[in-house]
């Protein structure tokens, strides 16, 4: 059996792994303590990590599924803008 | 789905070392990497967590580099005039060579990632100028020194005329360039200060 490591990087390699790249208002580490229990509770989500050193405070998200809009709806319950950047 | 393209990672890379090396790590962000780099912020995010993994990236990548090419054809049990002459070789050889990632280096020295730097580096790096520097202290070739001192007189005078050569002058425009003479002008007198 792989382990969940080598199975995350093996789906890396053929890219079926989904970097999620936002847009967002999660400016400070209290915000971030917020929103960190919502993204682990997603199963989809490897991982995660806000850039708050961004004018844009990036959230990036890995994840087995494309759901943009899904993140997107649970940083705005949350109380976040939040808006996919693309290339 | 974005691809990851290895050329284009190694494109962002060199433009990153590039902007800091030239304009500083404090006014370094993704948003002017993006820009000088040509892509969107969006691509670097592809292939970078944050600000922090891309400059740890690059630091590991130019201090392996650095240290590959300081202890070629070294051996710490050499006597320590030999060792040091080949450690000045290699490093000016390296500086010369790699003048970006000197540059960035020195700028991390002094930044907030200097210490998660340092544990990312090899230990193989301390273990041998540590042991090179004891045994000249056992053999009397060399003085018994604060490592700060030491470091100051053996390595600094090199660094600086790498300084002064890299920008073209040194004192009220005065013209300089580096030259191996200087080089061995400059390691004779070095070594007469750190023999006892």
């Amino acid at each position: 059996m792989p382990t969940q490591k080598t199975l995350y990087k093996a789906l890396q390699k053929i890219n079926a792994v989904y970097v999620l790249i936002f847009k967002t208002t999660i400016r400070f580490k209290k915000d971030v303590k917020n929103i960190a229990p919502i993204l682990d509770a997603e199963h989809s989500v490897i991982k995660w990590n806000v850039d708050r050193s961004d004018v844009d405070h990036i959230l990036r998200v890995e994840s087995f599924n494309n759901n943009i809009n899904h993140i997107i709806k649970l940083m705005n319950t949350a109380g976040y803008d939040c808006e996919e950047l693309t290339d | 789905m974005r691809e990851r393209d290895e050329q284009k990672q190694k494109a962002i890379k060199e433009k990153a070392m590039q902007i800091v090396a030239k304009q500083g790590i404090e006014s370094f962000s993704m948003q002017k990497l993006a820009k000088a780099a040509k892509v969107s912020p969006a691509t670097l995010y592809i292939y970078f967590k944050d600000k922090e993994d891309l400059l740890l990236q690059l630091c590991k990548e130019a201090g392996e580099k650095m240290m590959e090419m300081t202890f070629k054809n070294f051996d710490p049990s050499m006597s320590f005039s030999e060792g040091l002459k080949v450690q000045w070789v290699n490093r000016a050889k390296y500086c010369l060579k790699y003048p970006d990632q000197l540059m960035f280096l020195e700028q991390i020295r002094y930044s907030g990632l200097h210490e998660k730097y340092m544990g990312m580096m090899n230990e193989s790096f301390k273990i041998n100028m540590h042991s090179f520097v004891h045994n000249a202290i056992k053999r009397k070739e060399l003085v018994n020194l604060s490592v700060e001192v030491y470091w100051s007189i053996a390595f600094a005078p090199l660094y600086n005329l790498i300084k002064f050569h890299q920008a073209g002058k040194s004192f009220g425009g005065r013209k300089f360039v580096f030259s191996e003479k200087i080089m061995m002008e400059t390691f004779e007198l070095v070594l007469k200060a750190l023999q006892p």
